[in-house]
């Protein structure tokens, strides 16, 4: 007989490899999730962050003012490093030698685009001269209307066109008591002059300055105020510089509006829907094939619903309003294109499947007892459903109108068919009768993420308001999935005791 | 029963009476909800299912066959003598036509009256002409050796004030009548508009002393090229170009050009062409004998023209080419013999030859009777065809689509022409012309020309191409689903390869390893994951990750292929510790398997470079553009994989039953070092064999690069396939653990009663009820990453090129819809090919999610019974 011996086959038995591969794909698909939040998150909120201002002479003799961007490595090609001076080239060679063939270099937000034709420079560390890295203690960062940022330090006060200036500290004190944070108050005939790190000096007028700090003198605190007035600008105004700067109001307003729009449409019918199927239709193979088609239409690529969207409710049906209602405006279309209004109707059928999916559930999550309850108390079927059906199942619908509500904020596919522009110039809600614009075209923070991404021209000045447009847009969807999961949870826990 | 209900009627114990019947207004309110729920309840879902339906109901028109409907026809007395070609204005109303004797005539479509007349040459009539740019340049050759060119334009006036007689003002919209020299027409605005037509003739042109004999001529950016041969063999090649004179404001006609006798030609004066065809640039030349014998010429680096190959464009020796065109474009030539026989010919580069020879792409011989009357169209390849019988066949060269055929009543069919909007075909006999109102809305699309390779111009073979537009007039489109349908796939490809063992796996150790408590926490974080906008993961991918691993490929390669094999000696190292500790530890696995991961992957990063210049000859890029080495360490990666999981398989069959039969004996702690070093021996033996495959499949000559591998191109499939791993692991996962979790835990206890460990629990009693859940989890996530849009519009680079190499782009069929649809025109061919597009994905989703569907239902109904 063998004699069994128990650690020596579970050992084996155990599959641990095994185990730690399944463990390893659990852990690598939370590590995603948490490092990706994690970089969104981090670079969002670290964006409007004021850095300092370095000051950095080259050997080749320029100067430049700015905030470093990043640091990167980079393997040179030979014919770079073969074009320096000999100076520069033995810089490089050193460094090479050390760092196995890599390079350093940093990338410089120098602004003053007006001047230089340049928002961004890369400088090689070699290039620097061994004491060339300082930190003015007076340079200014001026946020504009337009152009972008200008560094720079002060030289005068000027209004209308004397000097009244030409102590820093006075300049600076001035500045601070004409420009309160709004340069629509500011007096129009009030500039700055700023002197440039190459010595050319700029008036730049009060009116235009959005913004001017001198980051190397703040202290903690004042640099969070500079922090919180960006926000407070992202959040609440328009945009300027090709979206790249300024904020994402309409994005944002349009974004909201548009969810609550569908909103509105896609619960009211997704949840009588899912009545008919429950409580009403007969049962029997007709119905299970509609299930499996709702279900079916749940799992339909999004972009889908956007060539519908486009085909039917802007050309189709927008065309044919025009026709009838906007003939003297044709051949420009009023409805016959894509709008607020089709854009919520494309997501609301969009969605209608995850609500009626949702509710259905829900439904079905009701004991019959509790129904035969009411019937045999005399309630008729509606009764029974409005008094005992539907408050049993509100969890469960809420849970579906939320998780509508994340999908339609969060997909942008269709919304880029059927209305979502770069840059809308009103808003579909205002003050001009009739105050509702169902046929505007709107800004939407996803299409923002999308344009400013990939169709802006200055890319790099737009990637830290993409990273904080795409950690809005996620907080706005994370929430209220998470909302959606509590609202489950607490169904779920609801109804654990309670089965007859 | 009744009796007792009837006698207990309107008595009761207490003496109150009930309302047995509800009020009214309770029974009106249930009435009208059950009304409105059913009412909107079955709308919704019809509403939803529309969608599919309004997609097909946009593409039919494509697969509609075309329309041809005579309109017209009548014998016209006005017309001296046979047209020799015709051409229609825009709107159908007019066309002009050229005559043996050199005069151009007008002709008013609606009843057939002459409205003007033009002559070129008044002594003489012409002895060879020539059209370009459907009919708006003309040139003719004279006895005398002058060439003429001339400009034809249809003008149109809009008439006010006292231009307009009382008869034009009482006209309805899209009524005309002749006015002058030329035709009014009322617009649906209610305009008066008036066509003529101007002929614009130039200085002539002496070529030559004898006559000229034949002509051809093309438009260039510069002006005219104009080609003419004379009666003994001579060519003459003159460049024409116009000149604004500044002082005069007068154009001047400036012509440039060579003349070649018949012996620097080396062609037979006696035997001369009949046809001469020029290309579009003016570069090239073809002289068609009526036997087919053919001589190309082409313009040297001089300019000159130099005879560069002969061939013959008629197989047949017994048929003679009887018509000889080109299509819109001036690349394809349509030859039509007296047999009936119709080719296009295009030019060909044949590999190895320096210059292209004419080649047979498309045969559209439908017919026996000899071509009289070729007429291309202006906007497409669509080519109509004259035959001597009289019939006149409409067809699509590129699609091989053979659109209608008609028939004229009088003899053959001597000039055709196809008006501008592609709306009217019109044709001439001996004696009397017809027109017929033609809708060739789609003639290019055929399910030939979706799905099958086609041989378009400019390329050498047939090829699947999608190309919706160009910068140029005379472009095709060529609207090829398959390069999309290839993208979607190698995207899903990828996405799946990627992200369904780590969903699966992921599933497996949440249902089965993870304390309850852990688990309710750890599901709605993955299920957060779910919910992260694709625009968010699409823009990250591209431009923080793809620039990334674009400059880190070697320790990219590196973790991806060492992070298992840390995994594997990390739960080596675990069985080591003693067995007592394990109920204790075994809630912080995953924690030793994140430190695991990330020191392996700080080592393997580390490694990368120290392998590439192992594996790669230092640099993998260089390896991959095929500049480095042979293609064994190729092999070896795409191999690796597949041998780790046979190796792997044989040592689970035949390696553990010796092991365990022989460490009976032997205590944990020695077990599990011998099971260490089992693992390091296969391991060697996994890369042993895959380096030998590799290099057995690379000496015997195959080298994977161009095919599997290549190029790295920034955006590509592997970036891709990571980054829907966000959008597909969540929804595999969710799917998946609620399947494993749903198989009841007497199923688990019973296991576990019975001695099993939990890893034999999970894989032979846990999974197997499971598996159709598991299934239906994998169909969604594939459906999911057949649709999802943002990712790959960001990601993917976005050319649609088939290539199989990982490291390359692609474009699907739902980001071609979201760079494509904005743009296209309502009811356009493109438009509705999009829908087509749109159509096909619809379908694809719906056949996944309803496989998946059933399976899951035939799961529940399994797994019920448990």
């Amino acid at each position: 007989m063998r004699k069994p011996s128990r650690a020596a086959s579970s050992l084996l038995a155990r599959g641990e490899p095994l185990v730690w591969l399944s463990s390893a794909g659990l852990v690598i698909a939370l590590l995603m999730v948490v490092s990706l939040v994690g970089l969104v998150f981090y670079n969002g909120m670290t964006t409007f962050w004021p850095a300092h201002l370095v000051r950095i002479e080259t050997t080749g003799g320029d100067v430049l003012v700015g905030e470093v961007t990043r640091h990167d490595v980079f393997k040179p090609e030979s014919s770079m490093v073969a074009a320096l001076n000999n100076q520069e080239r033995f810089a490089a060679q050193m460094e090479m030698e050390k760092e196995g063939g890599y390079l350093q270099r940093r990338l410089v937000r120098t602004g003053n685009f007006e001047l230089t034709n340049e928002h961004f420079r890369w400088i090689e560390d070699f290039r620097i001269k061994p004491d060339g890295q300082s930190v003015p203690r007076w340079g200014l960062v001026i946020e504009r209307l337009s152009w972008g940022r200008f560094y720079g330090e002060p030289v005068a006060y000027v209004v209308d066109q004397d000097v009244v200036a030409t102590e820093a500290e006075n300049i600076w004190q001035l500045y601070q008591d004409n420009h309160d944070g709004h340069h629509e108050s500011a007096p129009d005939d009030h500039y700055i002059r700023v002197a440039t790190s190459d010595g050319a000096e700029k008036d730049l007028a009060l009116t235009e300055i959005v913004r001017a700090y001198a980051p190397n003198q703040l202290n903690w605190w004042q640099k969070l105020r500079v922090y919180s007035s960006r926000w407070v600008e992202f959040l609440t105004a328009e945009p300027r510089e090709a979206n790249s700067e300024g904020g994402v109001w309409p994005a944002l307003f349009g974004t909201v509006v548009m969810t609550l729009a569908m909103t509105l449409m896609v619960v009211p019918f997704g949840v009588m829907a899912a009545l008919y199927l429950r409580e009403y239709a007969e049962g029997g193979l007709m119905i299970s094939l509609v299930r499996i088609a709702i279900n079916n239409l749940a799992g339909v690529p999004s972009i889908v619903f956007g060539v519908f969207g486009l085909g039917f409710f802007s050309y189709f049906v927008g065309g044919s309003i025009d026709a009838i209602f906007f003939a003297d405006q044709l051949p420009n279309p009023t409805f016959g294109t894509g709008g607020i209004m089709w854009a919520s109707l494309t997501l609301a059928l969009l969605t209608l499947p995850v609500v009626i999916v949702t509710t259905e559930e829900a439904l079905s999550a009701v004991p019959t007892s509790m129904r035969e309850g009411s019937f045999a108390c005399g309630a008729t079927k509606w009764q029974t459903i409005q008094r005992v059906v539907l408050p049993r199942a509100w969890p469960g619908i809420m849970t579906g109108a939320i998780l509508a509500m994340a999908r339609g904020a969060g997909e942008v596919a269709p919304l880029m068919l059927v209305g979502a522009v770069k840059l809308a110039p009103d808003l579909p809600l205002d003050f001009e009768f009739p105050f509702v614009h169902p046929e505007r075209s709107f800004m939407h923070l996803g299409f923002h993420i999308f344009d400013l991404g990939f169709q802006s021209q200055n890319s790099e000045a737009a990637k830290p308001m993409v990273f904080t447009t795409t950690m809005l847009l996620m907080s706005i969807v994370l929430f209220l999935n998470t909302a959606a999961i509590w609202f489950r949870m607490r169904l779920a826990k609801k109804f654990e005791g309670s089965k007859f | 029963m009744a009796t007792t209900k009837d006698s207990n009627k309107g008595r009761s114990f207490t003496g109150q009476v009930f309302q047995r019947k509800p009020r009214r207004s309770v029974m009106w309110r249930d009435d009208f909800a059950r009304r409105v729920i059913t009412l909107s309840g079955i709308g919704s879902i019809v509403a939803v299912s529309l969608v599919g339906l309004f997609l097909v109901w946009v593409v039919l028109p494509l697969f509609t066959p075309t329309g041809l409907e005579e309109t017209d026809s009548r014998e016209s007395v006005s017309y001296a003598g046979p047209v020799l070609y015709q051409a229609a204005n825009n709107y159908g109303s007019l066309v002009w036509s050229l005559h043996q004797d050199g005069s151009v005539q007008v002709l008013d479509l609606d009843q057939g009256l002459l409205v003007d007349s033009h002559s070129v040459r008044s002594d003489m009539q012409p002895t060879a002409w020539a059209v370009a740019d459907q009919g708006r340049r003309l040139a003719f050759g004279y006895g005398d050796g002058v060439m003429i060119t001339a400009t034809t334009e249809f003008v149109v006036d809009y008439l006010d004030g006292d231009d307009l007689s009382a008869e034009m003002v009482n006209l309805e919209p899209g009524q005309r009548l002749v006015h002058g020299r030329g035709l009014v027409e009322k617009t649906n605005e209610g305009q008066a508009r008036l066509t003529t037509l101007q002929l614009q003739v130039d200085k002539p042109i002496k070529l030559s002393e004898t006559p000229v004999a034949d002509l051809a001529v093309t438009v260039t950016t510069n002006g005219l090229v104009v080609v003419a041969l004379d009666s003994l063999g001579g060519l003459h090649d003159r460049r024409l170009t116009w000149k604004k004179n500044l002082l005069t404001g007068k154009l001047r006609i400036k012509s440039r050009g060579s003349d070649h006798t018949a012996t620097e030609l080396g062609t037979n004066p006696a035997h001369l062409p009949s046809y001469l065809a020029l290309n579009d640039a003016g570069d090239m030349l073809l002289m068609v004998n009526e036997d087919g014998q053919t001589t190309m010429l082409r313009r040297d680096h001089e300019g000159l023209f130099k005879p560069v190959h002969h061939q013959d464009l008629l197989a047949d020796e017994k048929r003679s080419i009887t018509s000889l065109g080109f299509l819109a474009g001036q690349v394809s030539v349509v030859i039509g013999d007296d047999h009936g026989g119709l080719m296009v010919w295009l030019p060909v580069r044949k590999q190895g030859a320096g210059s292209p020879v004419m080649a047979p792409v498309h045969n559209l011989t439908h017919h026996q009777s000899s071509v009289t009357a070729l007429a291309a169209s202006g906007r497409s390849r669509t080519v109509a065809v004259g035959y001597a019988d009289g019939t006149i066949d409409l067809m699509h060269v590129t699609s091989n689509r053979f659109i209608a055929e008609t028939t004229m009543q009088e003899g053959p069919v001597t000039s055709l022409c196809i008006a501008p909007r592609e709306d009217l075909l019109l044709a001439s006999s001996s004696n009397g012309f017809a027109t017929w109102k033609l809708d060739a809305a789609h003639p290019d699309i055929s399910f030939e020309s979706l799905l099958r390779p086609i041989w378009y111009e400019g390329y050498d073979e047939p090829a699947y191409v999608w190309q919706s537009s160009s910068a140029s007039d005379t472009f095709e489109h060529k609207l090829s689903l398959v390069p999309l349908v290839f993208g979607t796939l190698k995207a899903t490809f990828y996405s799946m390869l990627f992200g369904l063992p780590l969903a699966l796996l992921a599933a497996l150790y949440t249902s089965e390893f993870l304390h309850k408590k852990t688990r309710s926490k750890v599901k709605p974080v993955i299920e957060i994951m779910a919910s992260l906008p694709s625009v968010v993961l699409g823009f990250l991918a591209a431009l923080v990750v793809a620039p990334l691993i674009e400059r880190v490929v070697s320790q990219t390669l590196a973790v991806l292929f060492l992070a298992p094999f840390f995994i594997l000696v990390g739960s080596h190292l675990w069985q080591l510790m003693p067995r007592i500790w394990a109920p204790r530890l075994d809630p912080f696995r995953p924690v030793a398997v994140l430190v695991v991961l990330l020191v392996g992957g700080m080592i393997a990063w580390q490694l990368g470079p120290i392998l590439e210049k192992l594996v790669f000859q230092g640099d993998v890029r260089a390896w991959l553009d095929g500049r480095l080495g042979t293609g064994t360490p190729g092999w070896f990666l795409l191999l690796l994989p597949g041998c780790s999981l046979l190796v792997g398989w044989l040592n689970i069959n035949y390696g553990e039953g010796v092991l365990r039969s022989r460490g009976l004996a032997w205590n944990s702690f020695h077990l599990g070092l011998l099971d260490l070093a089992r693992l390091l021996v296969i391991s060697t033996l996994t890369v042993g064999l895959s380096w030998f495959l590799a290099w057995m499949l690379s000496s015997s000559g195959w080298d994977p690069r161009g095919g599997l591998l290549g190029t790295y191109v920034q955006r590509n499939a592997l970036i891709v396939g990571f980054a829907m791993g966000f959008a597909v692991i969540p929804i595999i996962y969710s799917i998946a653990e609620d399947a494993l979790s749903a198989v009841p835990d007497h199923l688990r206890a019973a296991s576990l009663g019975a001695g099993a460990t939990l890893w034999q629990t999970a894989i032979k009693v846990v999974v197997p009820p499971a598996v159709s859940g598991i299934f239906s989890a994998g169909m969604i996530g594939l459906g999911r990453a057949v649709g999802e849009t943002m990712i790959v519009l960001m990601a993917a680079g976005n050319t649609p090129i088939m290539d199989m190499n990982v490291f390359n782009g692609f474009r699907t069929l739902s980001a071609n819809l979201a760079v494509e649809l904005p743009e296209a025109v309502q009811h356009s061919t493109h438009y509705r090919t999009l829908f087509l597009a749109a159509l096909t994905l619809f379908v694809m989703t719906f056949i996944l999610n309803t496989v998946a569907e059933l399976v899951r239902l035939h799961f529940r109904r399994k797994s019920s019974r448990l």
